[in-house]
């Protein structure tokens, strides 16, 4: 019955209305859905690469500790037998900002404060670096207190 | 790798209480405790700052408010949360730790440490010490104005751990990055409650995935991009869909608001949209979060936070249409659109495709057009635009270090059309009255294959 009736229906003009009707609507949802997908599927790349990053680290492939990791170790424990607790530094901007920023950020881990007026810094505080090329924190009594 | 694996669980179980109280699931209020204890931290912060004294004192008296507030709602008689069975927590959860899984990575990014960590660190030493930092001219380059929620989650588990340790605290941030990130996952899941379970489930999983779209290497390293981008189109998502709002969504629009100042402004953004355009019910929810940012901003300032936009901004050469200025726009947009223009191009076909065809379904489905949601995503990626008109920043060392990371929530606003429109596409339409069903037919929005028997 419902046979015969699709038959009538494509039989003129109406039956491609119908058809249409019933066709396109099943495409748009059919195209919603692939190029949705799609869209997710191209978004979810980054986090392939990240699972990826974290298996290496997880396999040993890649080691979870870094060279400057320790450097910053090495140098917030330094600052910490520099400079006595409590005291106010001055951070010399010689040594580049990028190096000042963490000497600044480990002085609050250590009981000390930061200033930008060297008059008021118990300790001037800058970085050298070694024979081996290794940084190292210097502090100076500037006498501020 | 102990003390890592232990600051996570602390985050787990300071929030669980209250967490559990909302959600009323157990598994539900373990991804929500996280980000509970994250605000609940916050809260201590910023009474620290207001009235002085140690970080303790107001952990503990933010401990007996929570413990308080848990009780009055348990008491309330709330139903468990919907679409947040244990089905739903699993499949929404473990599909997203192998990309978190490179928290375990070394605490080596340079935002983290200048910036969150570096908060952190002072918040530890009490009202005093951290006003005097927020203060210092010389730290401006750490950003003092910026919002506490990244920071004092660390600064609690360093507290609670007697000790600084660098890998407890990008095990923090990741915890709460991560909680955020799969409540994300469970607000598209909640949005497509409709869609067959498999079918939400994954769109939610996707979603969710995208999060590591822009910026893969920085998601669990201890930056905010992708904490507050993901809570933001997580609390925002049922509220631009035309569905109820919950306190748990205020709260994730809360915990952006306070995560960074591009969230704070698009979650004001959101409220104004909302309030003057679209009215819902309960249209002072979004408000909420926005008194939450705007308390902060008040106070950084008092207490003498400098903003780099606020003090180097070129407001005046912006409106004087200063060449300075507007020769940024078109490198902006060039990096703006490298970094989303994919998945936008993608998402704005299947919208309008899915308007074309399918808004009738949508619409008896229970959703709004998702035109709001696109507002929002316009009006941010606007917002970003501006920034970086105005930075006093180099324009290619600035967009060179963060536009991948600030673009973020325009790729996931576009996953979360996509995912929706696709959503809608599987289920079935719903019954529709006769008349109803021959307008859409005669409109060509008709869906014949899912009409109800009668038809």
């Amino acid at each position: 019955m419902v046979g015969q009736r699709s038959e009538e229906d494509l039989s003129g003009p109406d039956g491609w209305h119908a058809v249409r009707r019933r066709a396109v609507p099943v495409v748009a949802r059919v195209l919603v859905i692939v190029l949705g997908l799609t869209g997710l599927l191209v978004a979810a790349d980054g986090s392939v690469t990240a699972a990826t990053s974290a298996w290496r680290l997880l396999s040993g492939a890649s080691p979870t500790s870094d060279p400057l990791f320790e450097q910053f170790e090495r140098l917030r424990r330094q600052l910490g037998e520099a400079v006595p607790p409590g005291s106010r530094i001055y951070v010399d901007q010689g040594i580049g900002v990028p190096w000042s920023q963490r000497i600044a950020e480990f002085a609050y881990l250590h009981d000390l404060t930061v200033t930008h007026d060297i008059r008021r810094a118990d300790y001037t505080v800058t970085l050298q670096r070694d024979t081996a090329g290794a940084l190292y924190v210097v502090a100076t009594a500037t006498g501020g207190r | 790798m102990l003390s890592a694996s232990l600051a996570g669980g602390v985050l787990v179980v300071a929030g669980l209480p209250l967490a559990f109280a909302l959600t009323r699931r157990v598994l539900s209020a373990m991804v929500l405790a996280p980000l509970v204890s994250a605000l609940l931290a916050t809260v201590a912060v910023v009474a620290m700052l207001a009235v002085g004294g140690s970080l303790w004192v107001w952990l503990a008296v933010v401990s007996t408010l929570q413990a308080v507030l848990a009780v009055v709602l348990l008491r309330a008689g709330m139903a468990p949360v919907e679409h947040a069975t244990t089905a739903d927590a699993l499949w929404l959860t473990i599909p997203l730790l192998p990309p978190a899984a490179t928290a375990i990575g070394p605490p080596i990014g340079w935002d983290a440490h200048s910036i969150w960590w570096f908060h952190a660190g002072y918040f530890t030493r009490g009202g005093e010490v951290a006003r005097q930092a927020m203060s210092e001219p010389g730290l401006a380059f750490s950003h003092p104005d910026y919002p506490p929620l990244p920071s004092a989650p660390v600064a609690v588990v360093w507290q609670v751990f007697g000790a600084a340790d660098f890998h407890v605290a990008r095990a923090v941030s990741a915890t709460i990055t991560l909680s955020a990130i799969v409540l994300l996952a469970f607000a598209v899941r909640r949005v497509l409650g409709f869609a067959p379970p498999v079918a939400a489930r994954l769109a939610g999983v996707l979603v969710a995935l995208a999060t590591w779209a822009t910026d893969p290497a920085t998601v669990t390293a201890g930056y905010s991009d992708a904490l507050w981008a993901a809570a933001f189109v997580a609390g925002a998502l049922p509220m631009l869909l035309g569905q109820p709002a919950r306190p748990v969504d205020a709260g994730l629009l809360a915990v952006a608001a306070l995560s960074k100042n591009e969230a704070f402004l698009a979650v004001v953004m959101l409220a104004v949209l909302l309030t003057v355009l679209r009215r819902p019910a309960r249209w002072w929810l979004p408000w909420l979060p926005v008194a939450a940012g705007g308390s902060w901003a008040l106070l950084s300032r008092m207490v003498g936070a400098t903003s780099d936009l606020q003090a180097g901004g070129r407001f005046a050469e912006l409106l004087t249409l200063d060449p300075a200025v507007w020769q940024r726009l078109a490198p902006t947009v060039r990096a703006i659109w490298a970094v989303v223009g994919n998945v936008v191009t993608v998402a704005v076909v299947v919208a309008l495709l899915g308007t074309l065809a399918l808004r009738g379904r949508r619409r008896r489905l229970g959703l709004s057009g998702d035109g709001w949601l696109w507002c929002v995503a316009a009006g941010y990626a606007l917002l970003l635009v501006l920034a970086y008109l105005i930075s006093p920043h180099d324009i290619d060392w600035h967009l060179g270090t963060s536009v991948a990371r600030v673009s973020l929530p325009l790729v996931l606003l576009a996953c979360a059309s996509c995912a929706i429109w696709a959503g809608v596409a599987l289920r079935r339409a719903p019954h529709t009255s006769g008349a109803e069903a021959k307008a859409e037919a005669d409109a060509g929005t008709a869906q014949p294959v899912d009409a109800p028997a009668g038809r």
